[in-house]
Formats: structure tokens, C-alpha cells, sequence
């Protein structure tokens, strides 16, 4: 269905088309005006012409007749009266006679009988002529002659009246030419008439069928153009989609060769334009044919853990495949952090539970010494449930950010010392703590609860990490705005490849867990965070095989408080 | 197929374990030479060797085995724990599988002949299966109660004489999927 918007944009596409049209068809009407009028000109001037020339022909064989009745007349009146005075209408008409027949001899190609019939004319003018020479020689030879000439005048008249109808006959012969020029212009003019008006309709008929056909005939085009042009987007749209797709998607045809792949599988499976079969593909395949859950793939790149939505159709077969190997490392992760949670809560209520089991239920009653282990027992692995507990606890904080810190000026020295008078009432007998600290007090801009977490955390790594025992040392220094506190052991140390990785989230030295020593995989996940959140760092420098230092940065309070009670002394004015 | 005894729970409900053969295979070098039937040396106490980095646990299944009659050897580390396999010849090593330098059941490998017993916080199918891969001819898990652990370890080893490590295994976990 057309939209509103495509019927706009068709008739802003008709309209120039049919504008276009429409003054061809008013340039047709204007041209066969224009030739009509033309030809009208062309007639009425042809007409003029013929008049003009027709006409003093007409005129002067009327004239013709005239001057003859003029001798006539001049030749009468000297027959009857003998005054040679009145022969002078005679000789005059005489003179003109002779001057007309030149004149109409002239003219005589208007018609094809004029020649003829002027023939017949000179013949009676001079018939007459004749006739009148005679009758004034007669009046001139007496009076006999004068009664004879006399006598003749109906034989004049006879004469006379052959010359008319000679006269006649031309007139009528002018008339007829005059006639068939009329005629034969107007049916010139009649058939450019009805020339032009054919053409003319015929240009407007075409026209007028363009003006309805075309913008039809443009719109349809339109259409079609701009529904092509849809779905070329579509495609394009399509292939742009896929082509920014997460996942690798392959088409197969109904014969299983590649049609078409988007760049993530031609980068997952080691596609090539022309590719029709893949090997790694057809791997992929076969795993998944018992179903799509994630399932380790091996590719060209390494092992993939990947998922397959397998959709098939008439047309072939659609494959989406999407790599879960981050997912799937997570969710390893997630159940080693499960397994390590629940080793790490069973082994101190392995102990609790051992140890009161052995109070209550041993049948040789236990030494006083013996119970009162036992007892001590209970209430370290307690302890050591408390912190794993709390451990998991602030990983899970630190995980939805909900962590509370109460910053405050923490005295670090002293926070060492208590923390090593605290581990060493526990700590193996091989082991030695140290702490060096410069005689001014070092202020830490931090929260006391959980730099005491970090630091005892970092204490228990290097101790757990110092089988053969040795000396652990804390060392305290200020340099500028900045605190620096570090906790360096003599044992195992960690190889380089592994130095940022012992802080991410249950990360632990030898993943298997079988080399291990005990640890939720979260402590120095936890402590750099905590200390990051505090506005610090924490970072490792160790050699493998001997030892590591682990070293703690934090802001200093002292340049903090300053700065802010020096401005608070500014805003309340107070003098400094 | 099941042989009727009780199996532990998560055991029952997880059918996808890997499939190994060499169940029988693998420990057939310690079972020839375990072979030493514990009662020919019965007269005398059963020498456990205790092989477990937590002192709280050392502590605890010391005090109830030396209580049940049993003479105990204690090692912290994994070395140590073969060393003292070598030069103390115990009747059976109680292994734990989390130790600070040798991994537990590397421990097992590397033991003269000798029936290992592995005693875990790690309770994983996987960890159960690679416990019985290396040998072992039973997995107790922690928390355990210690005052059933002698006699456990005596049942043990009187199943071992009767059938062979595969016997004390089925007994302990019932059929085992990849048996």
C-alpha cells in the first residue's frame, strides 16, 4: 500500500511532467494559430493580387466598349449633321481604342480563351472602324453620299452589336478568371485549414493521451524504483546488521555448500571468498548435531567454546553460532569459586567439628593440655570461617558496589604493629615479622577496618607462600602527598607471566588447586580493590623462587586535612 | 547394575562422569604388591601415615587413631610425606589433597606401593575420580567424624585383602560411572 508520503512524492515528481506537457500542447495550438492566420494572410494578399490584376482588365474592355460608342456616337452625329466638329468624340475614342487592345493584348494569359476572344474583338473593332470610315468618306463625297450614309445606320448598329458581344465575351472571360481565383484560393485555403487543423489535433491529441499516460506510466516507474530501492536498503540494512552481528552466521544451501557468511564466522571458522565447503565448519557441525547447548569446538584459532542455532528452511539452512569462551571461562570460574568457597568453609569446620567431636566422644579421656588445644582449636578455626565468610561477603560488595569506606587520618605504624602482635600470637615458629617504620607518624588517608583486612591479608599470602619460613617485613615510608607500605617475604615468589593476574577475582597460583595452599582466590582481588577504592594502589614485584614484595600506595591525610581546613580558614575569614 | 549400597547422594544424581578404563589397569602395580595381606601383619599396630599441611586436622585424626591403636606418622608436606612413605613403611597413607608444595594426588604417584586413603576438603566428582585414578582406594571428605575414621581405615583394609582396591571403592560409592 502507497503511504501518504509516497503519493506526495509522486506528485511532486508528476508535476514538472505534466507542466512540460502542457505547454507542448499550448506551443502545438499557438503553432497552428500562428499557421492559420499564416495562410489566411497568404490567401487574402493572393486575392488582392488577382483583383488588382483582374481588375483593370475587366475595367478596360468595359472601357473598351465605351470608347467605341464614342466613335460611334462621334461618327453618328457628323452623318447627320456633316460639322466635321463633331468627329471629334470619333477621333478620340479612336486614339483610346487603339491604346485598350494593347492594354488587353497585354493581360491576354489570365485565361486561355482571352487570346480568342480578343482575336474576335479586333476583328469587329475593326469591322466597325471600317464601317465608320466608309460612312464619313460618304458624307465627305456630298450629299448623295451624306442620305446613303444615312441609310446605313442599322448596319452600323448590326456592327455595333457584334462588337458587344465580342466585349461580352472578355468581360466575361475577366469575370470567370476573377471567379476561379476565388475559387481556387479558398479551396487552398480550405485544405490548409483543415491541414493545420488535423495536425493541430493531432499534436494535441497526443499530447493530451502523454498528459494522461505518462505521469501514470512515471508514477508506476516511480513506484517500482522506489520499491526496488527499498528493498535494496532492506538488503543492505540486512547485510549490515549481520555483518555487525556478535555472532557468526553462515547460510547453507539446500546441498550444504556456503551461500553466504558474515566476518565473524569467516574469522571463527577461517572463511574465504569462494569458500563452498569449510573444514572447521563441517567439525562444528558434527559437534553440535547432538543439540545446541555450549560445547568446546576446535578451530583453526584454538579451542572455542561455542553455542549453534541451527534453523532450516526450504530454501537451505541458517547457522548462528555465537563464541560463549569468555562466558564459559566465567562460568568456571563461578563454580571454582563455589568448590573454593566450599573447601575453604569445610576445611576449618573439618576441624571445629574434628576437635569437638574428639572433646565429647573420645573414649580415653584427653589430658587437661590436650583439651585445652582442642578448645584453642575451635575457636582459631572459627575465627578463620569468620574471615573466609567475610571475604566472600565484601567480594560480593565489591561486586554490586555497595562498599561502604569511613575515610579517616589512620596511623600506620601503629596499625602494623597490632597487626603483627595479632599474627604472631598464630603464626608458624619459623616465621618472622618485622615492621619499619620512619620516627615521625605516617598518616594514611584510609579506612582503618579495611587496611587492616589488606595488610593482614597480604601478612597470611606471605606466610602461606613461605613454606620454609624466613623473615616477612613491613616497611612504612611518606614521599610527598603520597604513602607507601610494603610487605615483602622470602619465599616462593610468583613468576612474572603471573604478576597481574594473582589480582583478579578467584585467580589463584596453580588453578588445579592441587598445589595450592589454602585461599578463596578472592584475598588479593579483594585488597587491590579495596585499596583502589581508597584512592591507592597495590602492586607486586617479585622474582620467582625468592620472595615478593607487595606494595600498598595510599594518599597522605596530612595533605589532604591541610588543604582543606587551609580552606576552610580562607571561607571563614579566619586570620592565618 | 547398581550394587545396593548406599551411595552418596551427589554421586547418585551425576551420570556424566568421563569414561576411563584403566581403573584396573593403572593401580595393578600397587595391587600386586599391596598384596601383603595387613593381616599377616596384624599382630602388630597398623602404621598410618598422616599426610596434612592444616595442624587443627594433623591434630585432630592423630589424637583418634593413635586412641584407636594406630601407630601415626605425620607429614606437612607432600615431600616429606614420601620420603617418610619410603623409609617408614606404613600399612596405609592418609593423604590430603591440598598441600603447600606437592598436589595430593601427585603424592599418590609417586608412593611406593602402599594403599592410599585420600582425606579432602575437596569433594568434587572430579576430584573423587582422580583420587581413584591415582590409586587411592578410598576418598573421605571433610568435614569427616574423626572418631568413625579408625574405623573406617580398618574396614578399608580389610576389604582391600578381601577384593582388591575396586572392591573397597564399590563398597564406599556404589557403582562408579565410569566403571
Amino acid at each position: 500500500m502507497p503511504t501518504p508520503q509516497d503519493r506526495e512524492a509522486a506528485r511532486r515528481a508528476r508535476r514538472p511532467v505534466e507542466v512540460a506537457l502542457l505547454l507542448l500542447v499550448l506551443v502545438v495550438a499557438a503553432l497552428v494559430a500562428v499557421g492559420a492566420l499564416a495562410a489566411w494572410g497568404i490567401y487574402t494578399k493572393a486575392n488582392q493580387r488577382f483583383i488588382d490584376q483582374a481588375g483593370p482588365f475587366f475595367a478596360v474592355t468595359e472601357d473598351l466598349s465605351v470608347e467605341m460608342l464614342n466613335e460611334e456616337t462621334g461618327v453618328r452625329g457628323y452623318v447627320i449633321t456633316g460639322d466635321p466638329g463633331t468627329l471629334a468624340p470619333y477621333n478620340q475614342g479612336r486614339k483610346y481604342v487603339k491604346l485598350e487592345l494593347g492594354l488587353i493584348a497585354k493581360d491576354q494569359g489570365f485565361d486561355p480563351k482571352i487570346p480568342a476572344h480578343l482575336q474576335e474583338m479586333r476583328r469587329e473593332v475593326a469591322s466597325l472602324q471600317s464601317f465608320f470610315a466608309h460612312e464619313i468618306a460618304l458624307v465627305r463625297s456630298g450629299p448623295a453620299g451624306k442620305r446613303r450614309a444615312q441609310a446605313r445606320v442599322l448596319v452600323g448598329k448590326a456592327h455595333f452589336d457584334h462588337l458587344r458581344s465580342a466585349s461580352g465575351a472578355l468581360i466575361a472571360d475577366a469575370g470567370s478568371v476573377i471567379e476561379r481565383s476565388h475559387r481556387e484560393q479558398r479551396s487552398t485555403l480550405i485544405n490548409w485549414f483543415v491541414f493545420l487543423g488535423a495536425a493541430g489535433l493531432a499534436a494535441i491529441a497526443i499530447a493530451v493521451g502523454l498528459l494522461l499516460r505518462v505521469p501514470r506510466r512515471l508514477y508506476q516507474l516511480f513506484r517500482e524504483e522506489r520499491f526496488a530501492r527499498r528493498q535494496a536498503e532492506e538488503a543492505g540494512d540486512a547485510a549490515r546488521a549481520l555483518a555487525h552481528v556478535g555472532d557468526a552466521v553462515v547460510l547453507l544451501d539446500p546441498h550444504g555448500s556456503l551461500r553466504y557468511w558474515n566476518p565473524i564466522a569467516a574469522g571463527l571458522f577461517g572463511l574465504e571468498r569462494g569458500d563452498v565447503r569449510s573444514e572447521s565448519l563441517d567439525r562444528a557441525l558434527e559437534e553440535f548435531a547432538g543439540g545446541a547447548a555450549a560445547r568446546p569446538v576446535t578451530l583453526a584459532g584454538g579451542q572455542r567454546w561455542l553455542t549453534c542455532a541451527d534453523s532450516t528452511f526450504e530454501d537451505g539452512r541458517v547457522l548462528v553460532f555465537r563464541d560463549v569462551t569468555d562466558e564459559q571461562r566465567l562460568e568456571r570460574l563461578r563454580s571454582d569459586l563455589v568448590a573454593t568457597a566450599a573447601h575453604e568453609l569445610r576445611t576449618p569446620l573439618a576441624a571445629v567439628y574434628g576437635a569437638v567431636r574428639t572433646l565429647r566422644h573420645q573414649g580415653q579421656p584427653l589430658t587437661p593440655e590436650m583439651s585445652a588445644r582442642f578448645l584453642e582449636m575451635i575457636e582459631n578455626e572459627s575465627e578463620r570461617l569468620r574471615i573466609v565468610m567475610d571475604q566472600l561477603l565484601v567480594s560480593a560488595q565489591l561486586e554490586s558496589s555497595d562498599l561502604r569506606l569511613d575515610r579517616q587520618p589512620v596511623d600506620v605504624g601503629r596499625l602494623c604493629e597490632s597487626i603483627v602482635a595479632s599474627v604472631n600470637a598464630g603464626k608458624p615458629l619459623d616465621v618472622q615479622l618485622d615492621v619499619e617504620q620512619p620516627e615521625t607518624d605516617v598518616l594514611f588517608d584510609a579506612d582503618p577496618d579495611r587496611l587492616r583486612q589488606v595488610v593482614t591479608n597480604l601478612i597470611d599470602n606471605a606466610i602461606k607462600y613461605s613454606p620454609g619460613g624466613g623473615r616477612i617485613e613491613l616497611r612504612i615510608a611518606a614521599n610527598g602527598d603520597t604513602g607507601t607500605l610494603t610487605v615483602s617475604d622470602h619465599g616462593l615468589g610468583i613468576p612474572v607471566e603471573e604478576h597481574e593476574r594473582i589480582f583478579e577475582r578467584f585467580y589463584r597460583l596453580d588453578p588445579a588447586m592441587t598445589r595450592g595452599i589454602g585461599g578463596s582466590g578472592l584475598g588479593l582481588y579483594i585488597s587491590r580493590q579495596l585499596v583502589e577504592q581508597m584512592g591507592g594502589t597495590l602492586t607486586v614485584s617479585s622474582q620467582h623462587g625468592k620472595g615478593s614484595t607487595f606494595t600498598i600506595k595510599l594518599p597522605l591525610t596530612g595533605s589532604r586535612t591541610e588543604r582543606l581546613s587551609a580552606l576552610g580558614d580562607a571561607r571563614v575569614g579566619r586570620p592565618a | 547394575m547398581g550394587v545396593g549400597l548406599a551411595a552418596p547422594a551427589f554421586l547418585a544424581e551425576d551420570e556424566s562422569g568421563s569414561g576411563s578404563s584403566d581403573f584396573e589397569r593403572r593401580p595393578a602395580r600397587r595391587l600386586e604388591a599391596v598384596g601383603r595381606p595387613p593381616r599377616e601383619r596384624s599382630r602388630r599396630r597398623l602404621r598410618v601415615l598422616l599426610v596434612e599441611d592444616d595442624p587443627s586436622m594433623r591434630l585432630v585424626c592423630t589424637v583418634n587413631l593413635e586412641a584407636a591403636g594406630f601407630e601415626v606418622i605425620a607429614a606437612s608436606t607432600g615431600s616429606e610425606g614420601v620420603e617418610l612413605a619410603e623409609s617408614e613403611q606404613p600399612d596405609l597413607v592418609l593423604l590430603d589433597v591440598m598441600l603447600p608444595d606437592l598436589g595430593g594426588f601427585e603424592v599418590a604417584e609417586r608412593l611406593p606401593a602402599v594403599p592410599v586413603v585420600f582425606l579432602s576438603a575437596r569433594a568434587s566428582m572430579e576430584d573423587l575420580e582422580r583420587g581413584r585414578l591415582v590409586g587411592a582406594i578410598d576418598y573421605v571428605t571433610k568435614p569427616f567424624d574423626p572418631i568413625g575414621l579408625p574405623i573406617r581405615l580398618r574396614e578399608d583394609l580389610e576389604l582391600l585383602s578381601e577384593g582388591g582396591p575396586g572392591r573397597v571403592w564399590r563398597s564406599r560409592f556404589g557403582s562408579w560411572p565410569s566403571e
